[in-house]
């Protein structure tokens, strides 16, 4: 593909991208920033969930407990043996790939939601080891020791360098979607998606393929969840909570569960609401905001059950034009 | 090229396939029939492995495969349809065609290669024009063509149809019929379950019939249909009088 081709069929999301690089120089402000980040972080956790959950139709409620893995696994690098997060990440990231792998394997004869229990159960089978696990902290969890900008153990007394790591993670992540959903791999995904025993029988062999879907998606969620690690410098076994994981899941719903963007767009909508009701209401009527969220929640899920992509695809006049820039199916 | 020998399945005790056997001659197009509840589609589902049999074997290409994976049978040219059609819903059908080109005999890596040998098959199908379309729109017709297809996808030696004529009106019949066998002249071995005898007359060389799960007659059409156990078991035995 060309360059000018390619410019023109991605022109939103280059257009996109250019802006969210330019953002810092506008504001400075840390707490715009910060939800920056934590857009890019919930973006990049909920792509990875995609792959498992959207491409391949096994939806998983374990993934908060496999990125709480990785944001252990590289602490305790740092810690243990002084290994560089730049470098600790990814091998934090294929040690929960690893991992998952052989804890899901014998789970993958489960279609549908019995799938989705036994990886609530090993989230929370983790959550519980890691509560009275002496060597990580118990129940205290980890804190990272501070330096101040030390390049050599990603810390940065300013927020920015967070900003661009995480947007590059996420461009990372959104790049490895879609270049899975073009693949064979991915038709591999799909199609066992879409019907296990019809993917059987024109020759794909499902537990393969579920344990490749199964290793790229955890290996990226634990990445980023060394990322988060490095950037809150504090890591405790609460991070398995269900909850996380279900805040892993919204905005692949909401977005568009299975298309490549729609987890970064559930991810634009919901970090900023969740965060300004907080802000708003938290500190009026405890729990408020919670409420409110949950209600704009439903309104959404309700009314575009397919999600933003699927919503904006549905209207013809945007078909051709939006979905094929959004790379959507 | 297909031998069954000797198969059973029982499900906790009830009795579905009851001492089977027989065998597929290469190139030929070869017709399972019998009433409902006879256990055709037990039987496919023995020889497609999506069962393993409690007793006997199944034998393709001289190998015997009873215990392989279905997926591992298609690897070696064994490709089958749905009675309860299976498309891949919230795909378009020229994906649900790709992904049988990428994953069957022709085992093709880029997605380009595989395209190509897509286009070809819908073309040959007579789906091209509903190509973009989700499969989960199509009518039934373009669906049993669609089963077809994606089996047709993996490049297949024996081709298992298990009632691709049900729910069609007569003119659609006749060009399943006409498609089946224009499949069949291309040399691949075809057997198919089916309940309207028109077409099993038509177009198979060998017919088998099950009854209550046991094999009761085989051989050409008009000796088929002329056995007296085929009649009996299909309108009931005649009595005495009315043999005039």
């Amino acid at each position: 593909m060309n360059m000018r081709v390619y410019v023109n069929k991605n022109l939103l999301l280059i257009i996109g991208f250019g802006c969210l690089m330019g953002v810092p120089l506008f504001i400075d402000a840390p707490y715009v920033i910060h939800v920056f980040i934590m857009i890019f972080f919930f973006g990049m956790v909920s792509v990875a969930w995609n792959i498992l959950g959207g491409l391949a139709g096994q939806y998983s409620l374990g993934h908060a407990s496999f990125m709480a893995i990785g944001a252990y696994v590289s602490s305790m690098l740092v810690i243990q043996l002084d290994i560089t997060p730049w470098i600790g990440m990814w091998i934090s990231g294929l040690f929960a790939g690893v991992v998952a792998s052989c804890f899901l394997y014998p789970c993958f004869i489960l279609r549908g939601p019995y799938f989705s229990l036994a990886t609530i159960a090993f989230g929370e089978t983790l959550r519980n080891l890691f509560t009275s696990w002496d060597a990580v902290g118990k129940a205290q969890g980890i804190l990272l020791p501070i330096y101040q900008d030390a390049w050599y153990y990603m810390q940065f007394s300013s927020k920015l360098p967070y900003y661009y790591i995480g947007l590059a993670l996420l461009v990372l992540i959104y790049v490895v979607f879609i270049y899975l959903d073009q693949s064979k791999l991915g038709y591999a995904f799909k199609s066992l998606r879409e019907d296990e025993d019809a993917a059987n029988a024109i020759g794909i062999n499902t537990a393969r393929y579920k344990l490749a879907a199964t290793f790229i998606s955890v290996t990226l969620t634990a990445v980023a969840g060394a990322f988060y690690a490095q950037y809150v410098r504090y890591v405790e076994p609460d991070l398995m909570l269900v909850q996380y994981s279900v805040e892993i899941i919204l905005p692949a719903i909401v977005g568009g569960v299975g298309t490549a963007f729609g987890p970064i767009i559930g991810s634009f909508i919901l970090t900023p609401l969740s965060e300004y009701l907080r802000v708003a209401m938290g500190s009026k009527v405890a729990g408020a905001h919670l409420i409110v969220y949950a209600l704009i929640l439903m309104g959404i899920i309700r009314f575009s059950p397919s999600g933003i992509v699927g919503w904006l695809g549905g209207k013809n006049i945007f078909r051709t034009a939006i979905m094929k820039k959004l790379g959507g199916r | 090229m297909l031998q069954v020998d000797q198969v059973s399945k029982e499900f906790r005790g009830l009795r579905a396939l009851n001492n089977v056997s027989f065998g597929i001659e290469a190139g030929k197009i070869t017709g399972l029939i019998g009433p409902n509840g006879a256990g055709k589609t037990t039987l496919f589902n023995v020889i497609s492995g999506v069962f393993r049999p409690t007793t006997g074997k199944v034998i393709f290409h001289n190998q015997d495969v009873t215990l392989l994976q279905p997926y591992e049978r298609c690897s070696l040219g064994m490709a089958r349809t749905f009675q309860i059609m299976k498309p891949l819903p919230y795909m378009s059908v020229i994906d649900n065609v790709i992904a049988g080109c990428m994953f069957g005999r022709y085992n093709c890596s880029s997605l380009a290669s595989s395209r190509a040998k897509t286009l070809e098959i819908l073309e040959f199908t007579a789906l091209m024009h509903r190509k973009d379309v989700l499969a989960k729109e199509l009518g039934t017709a373009d669906k049993k063509r669609l089963e077809l297809a994606r089996a047709l996808g993996t490049n297949p030696s024996l081709l298992l149809l298990d009632e691709v004529m049900s729910g069609l009106n007569n003119t659609e019949s006749d060009e399943c019929v006409q498609l089946i066998r224009k499949i069949n002249q291309n040399g691949i071995t075809v057997l198919l379950i089916e309940h309207v005898m028109k077409v099993v007359v038509n177009l198979c060389k060998k017919i088998i019939v099950l009854h209550h799960g046991e094999k009761i007659a085989e051989g050409e059409a008009d000796e088929v249909m002329n056995n007296e156990l085929v009649i009996e078991v299909y309108l009931g035995k005649e009595e005495e009088h009315a043999q005039a």
